[in-house]
């Protein structure tokens, strides 16, 4: 009795705690004729948004439900009806496809037609009436109900798609609550799509998205439809796995429970999940997403849509590296004894250590070093920490010039290169280090025949681009007006050229960002663009964590605070350099370190990052650090106050004032806009060519290992598994 | 119940009948379940992904003959990927010079060459089509399962298509079935171990009046009994010459009482008289 009554309180808080729009899920009553009744009018949109409507565009009248709307000409009928705020119901379609027009259950009847139609894919015509809930809609969507779920099995209680499934909404508005089917069900062979997809093929309704999707987004012809009739089925035919980056956006594309995540098998439901809205950092495009959380766990990572970044994909590493949170995290502060093993030694100790030692030494003695995924709030207060003990050493992740921001962020923004008639990489493999931006590229070259060159190493880029060469002497010959992708370049309208950090970061960095300065001017490009691929990258450059002139070289320091940074070779400190590792996993960083101080992971922290093209946005806590870990500028601003040089400012709104005078921009971190460079400060960045000459070395790519490429990825089992089925990408 | 003797009805011969049964308690029953091979590429010694495929000097004119009548874009030469699966399955038809055979009817086209129908396309093949489309591996894959024409397994020497189509049923497909089934020990989708024979079962195969009828590789063998079906699967197997057509010394599609209507020519009016018009 006690237990029923614990259950049912249980079952009212979890159903209190479902976030899924109310209205869907209400059951429709059954009428006379045993088949549902359905409401007068469809579930409204929440906050629709009208399509904005383009230049010149023609308009015309149709109605819809009797209400009478304009509509441009050459809309469908279904985004007739979404611009009034009616949901369609819908499996196929999805707005960033193509139209399929295969699942049948958008019907809507027009008026004088004998039957319904697909509203997806017919398009609207003048004077059209449209009625989205007649009698005949009625009937026709529950029509094909019942021949979905004829096929479809019952499995929904062992189905990780439950409680997120289309299908199951669906149903409970369309659906019968008894069949009429008697015959045996079909059954497909599940098919292994790799370590990110898990398949149950019997469950697919055959809506052909996520064929769409790897053949139109992801650039991988690799799904398709085999066989035909009761028979067909989608797989790849040879039994590969799906390889591409951006792979797992087809587990949420997916209306059923088809295509599932496989790393996240049996492991939690729909409605266990807190909702977190953040952002992701593991690359530099710093796309939007939603870190689901439960009991204090980090379960999952999925998009959320942000026209400006990532429209509403994400890639395989920002999705999959979480389970990266879990392992291999430093949870107490160590220090290394004489034994040479590091041992758990309390906060105030580990501090107090540390601040003796910052004491002892002299401001030309010790340095710091930023790692990949960094934010700006530790970055600021360990800069002005350095600062008030009198060094300037202090080593962003990508050294590159602060002087002007134009000379170092992505100008041309994210979504900005959908706008570019000729693009141009150098040293990049956006691939990898930018997913979500080769994506937009693909896009371009798939709609509208964007010619893309590239100078660096030949890499499979999902679409069609000329390969200028591998070395800066493909730059110069492109200042030669005879060459044919000059030509292309100066031809252009709004040319964009995108430079990797590798090609900048090299010895020959600066004569090779000269060279691609004079082709910028020579080709009539507003500036160019560097692609970054660290999170923490532009948002250190911002704040100015860069070594001053008399900054002491890394070979020089008595101590060295590497913050987050894993990949300094041992080789380039001295022997008896004191190190100190500041961040959240245990990897190379910590393990040459001598004191290691445990810090909060980006899901476990508020915190502001600028991604690549300059955009300020901030990740939101979702759960907390674990163990003793502590948030990265606390532990700045504890130990300054241990050093004797107490930082002005205790909490994190005194911090942000902090930040905002040294970059005004970072005041605002909506991550809505972008604050523009300006025609001047753009040709500024271009500026005077600068001596020396590039060597013939071929330009590399910044990532070695697009699954491994910072603390977090590295120590993801699913990671290791990608790059055991996928290779490194590089 | 009703639903279930209408079942039995439509499956009466009692082997059939198990078997489908069976397959249908196992819920896996599909189309290709009868036909060699399901959706999915088998991999084998003679049927590999590390495989590559060169057409002959044969393929390669028919191949630059189907290629001049698309457009010369990426979806123009999409279109050829029928043709090309069938030049293919032409090109590995080995058996059909072999067979000695004779028309029933003196006066029908020869089969000069094979026209594919005892050939199979290996996967290798499908990625050279691919590569020589400028289409991706997957977009042939989808062709290829789609129409069973297209053989994705290797067959035997000589591949049986029994028409079981409603026509053919009746008039006793099952038995033709069982006779093969029986004779060669080998069952619907199988092919023989001594590698000569594959037998599949297809839909309806257009000479429903001559029911029933198996085609062997490109030809039609019609008007068949249990008795003259093991003849003619015994001179296939020697070697020796066959009647290709009615098996049971019919001509064409006569019924039994011979031509009873249409005897003489169309009297006229002509509904083209041309050279009418012309004086007028």
């Amino acid at each position: 009795m006690k237990g029923a009554r614990i259950l049912k309180r249980a079952s009212r808080r979890l159903s209190s705690s479902l976030t899924v729009d109310k209205a869907t899920r209400a059951v429709a009553p059954i009428g006379a004729d045993g088949l549902a009744v359905l409401p007068h009018s469809l579930p409204v949109l929440n906050g629709a948004k009208l399509p904005a409507v383009r230049e010149g565009a023609q308009m015309i009248e149709v109605t819809v439900d009797g209400h009478a709307i304009q509509i441009e000409s050459g809309s469908s009928i279904l985004q007739a009806i979404e611009s009034v705020g009616i949901n369609v119901p819908r499996f196929c379609f999805h707005e960033r496809l193509s139209v399929a027009g295969n699942c049948r259950m958008c019907l809507v009847e027009i008026e004088k037609s004998p039957k319904p139609v697909a509203s997806c894919a017919m398009p609207t015509m003048p004077g059209m009436k449209i009625f989205t809930n007649s009698p005949m809609v009625k009937k026709a969507r529950e029509g094909v109900m019942e021949f979905l779920l004829a096929n479809h099995p019952l499995d929904c209680p062992i189905c990780d798609q439950g409680g997120e499934c289309d299908l199951q909404d669906q149903a409970m508005l369309f659906g019968s609550d008894r069949s009429r089917y008697y015959e045996v069900k079909r059954a497909v062979e599940d098919k292994n799509l790799g370590p990110l997809v898990k398949t149950v093929m019997t469950r697919c309704i055959h809506c052909t998205r996520c064929v769409r999707f790897s053949q139109e987004v992801a650039g991988v012809n690799m799904l398709g439809t085999v066989g035909r009739g009761n028979a067909m089925e989608i797989g790849t035919y040879v039994g590969m796995a799906l390889n591409s980056e951006m792979s797992g956006n087809v587990v949420d594309l997916c209306p059923v429970g088809a295509l599932t995540s496989k790393p996240n098998a049996f492991t939690a439901r729909a409605w266990e999940y807190r909702s977190t809205s953040s952002i992701d950092v593991l690359d530099g495009c710093c796309p939007s997403i939603k870190v689901d959380n439960r009991g204090g766990e980090v379960m999952r990572v999925q998009p959320r849509t942000n026209e400006d970044v990532n429209e509403e994909w994400i890639s395989d590493k920002t999705r999959y590296a979480v389970d990266g949170l879990k392992r291999q995290r430093l949870d107490v502060p160590l220090l290394r004894g004489a034994d040479g093993l590091l041992a758990p030694v309390d906060w105030k100790t580990a501090l107090q250590i540390l601040a003796d030692k910052l004491r002892a030494l002299r401001g030309d003695q010790i340095g710091a070093f930023a790692g990949p995924l960094v934010e700006v709030e530790a970055l600021v207060a360990l800069k002005d920490l350095f600062n008030s003990l009198g060094s300037t050493a202090t080593f962003p992740p990508t050294a590159l010039s602060a002087d002007l921001r134009a000379s170092y962020t992505l100008n041309s923004t994210i979504a900005g290169i959908e706008l570019c008639d000729a693009l141009l990489l150098v040293g990049t493999n956006p691939r990898t280090e930018a997913p979500l931006l080769n994506t937009r590229i693909r896009k371009m070259v798939r709609h509208y025949d964007l010619p893309v060159g590239l100078v660096g190493s030949a890499v499979d880029l999902t679409y069609e681009y000329s390969h200028l060469g591998t070395t800066a002497a493909a730059l110069s010959s492109l200042l030669t007006p005879s060459s044919p992708f000059a030509s292309v370049l100066s031809a252009a309208k709004n040319p964009a050229i995108v430079v990797g950090t590798a090609a900048l970061l090299r010895e020959d960095g600066g004569a090779i960002a000269s060279l691609v300065r004079q082709v910028a001017k020579a080709s009539g490009a507003k500036g160019f663009s560097v692609l970054h691929a660290a999170a923490a990258a532009v948002g250190a450059l911002d704040v100015g964590f860069v070594p001053g002139p008399s900054a002491a070289a890394p070979s020089r320091l008595k101590l060295a605070y590497l913050l987050g940074h894993d990949d300094l070779p041992a080789a380039s400190l001295p022997e008896d350099a004191f190190v100190v590792y500041q961040g959240h996993h245990g990897g190379a960083g910590a393990q040459m370190a001598d004191l290691v101080l445990p810090g909060a992971a980006y899901t476990e922290k508020s915190a502001t990052y600028v991604n690549t093209e300059g955009r300020v946005q901030r990740t939101a806590k979702a759960v907390d650090p674990p163990g003793a870990a502590r948030e990265d500028w606390k532990i700045v601003v504890g130990l300054a106050l241990l050093a004797g040089k107490p930082l002005p400012y205790e909490s994190l709104g005194a911090l942000r004032e902090r930040m905002a005078s040294l970059a005004p921009f970072l005041a605002a971190a909506d991550g809505e806009a972008v604050a523009p460079s300006s025609a001047e400060i753009a040709a500024a960045a271009l500026g005077a060519p600068s001596a020396g000459q590039p060597s013939d070395a071929p330009l590399g790519v910044a990532l070695s290992n697009f699954y491994m490429s910072d603390p977090v990825s590295k120590a993801s089992p699913t990671m290791a598994k990608c790059v055991q089925a996928f290779g490194t990408r590089a | 119940m009703l639903r279930r003797l209408a079942h039995s009805a439509v499956r009466l011969p009692a082997l059939a009948q198990q078997r489908t049964t069976l397959q249908w308690v196992a819920g896996i029953r599909t189309t290709s379940a009868r036909l060699a091979g399901g959706f999915i590429h088998v991999e084998s010694p003679e049927n590999s992904v590390h495989d590559t495929f060169t057409f002959d000097a044969e393929s390669e004119k028919e191949i630059a003959f189907t290629l001049a009548k698309y457009p010369d874009t990426k979806q123009g030469k999409q279109s050829a990927i029928m043709p090309l699966l069938w030049i293919v399955q032409q090109q590995l038809d080995k058996a059909h010079a072999t067979i000695k055979y004779k028309q029933a009817d003196e006066n029908a086209t020869p089969f000069p060459k094979s026209q594919g129908g005892g050939g199979w396309v290996p996967l290798a093949a499908m990625h050279a089509i691919a590569d020589r489309l400028g289409c991706s591996h997957m977009d042939v894959y989808e062709v290829a399962t789609f129409f069973t024409m297209y053989n994705r397994n290797k067959l035997g020497k000589f591949h049986i298509q029994l028409c079981a189509t409603t026509p053919c049923m009746v008039c006793g497909a099952y038995d033709i079935m069982h006779t093969i089934e029986s004779h060669l020990g080998i069952h619907v989708g199988e092919t023989s171990k001594c590698g000569t024979w594959t037998l599949t079962e297809v839909e309806c195969l257009g000479a429903c009046v001559n029911a029933p009828m198996i085609q062997i590789n490109d030809m039609f063998f019609e008007d068949l009994t249990p008795e003259n079906t093991v003849k003619l699967l015994d001179d296939l197997a020697a070697g020796r010459e066959v009647v290709v057509g009615p098996q049971n010394g019919r001509k064409h599609s006569l019924g039994p009482m011979g031509r009873t209507s249409l005897t003489e020519p169309p009297s006229g009016p002509y509904c083209r008289d041309l050279s009418s018009l012309k004086s007028s």
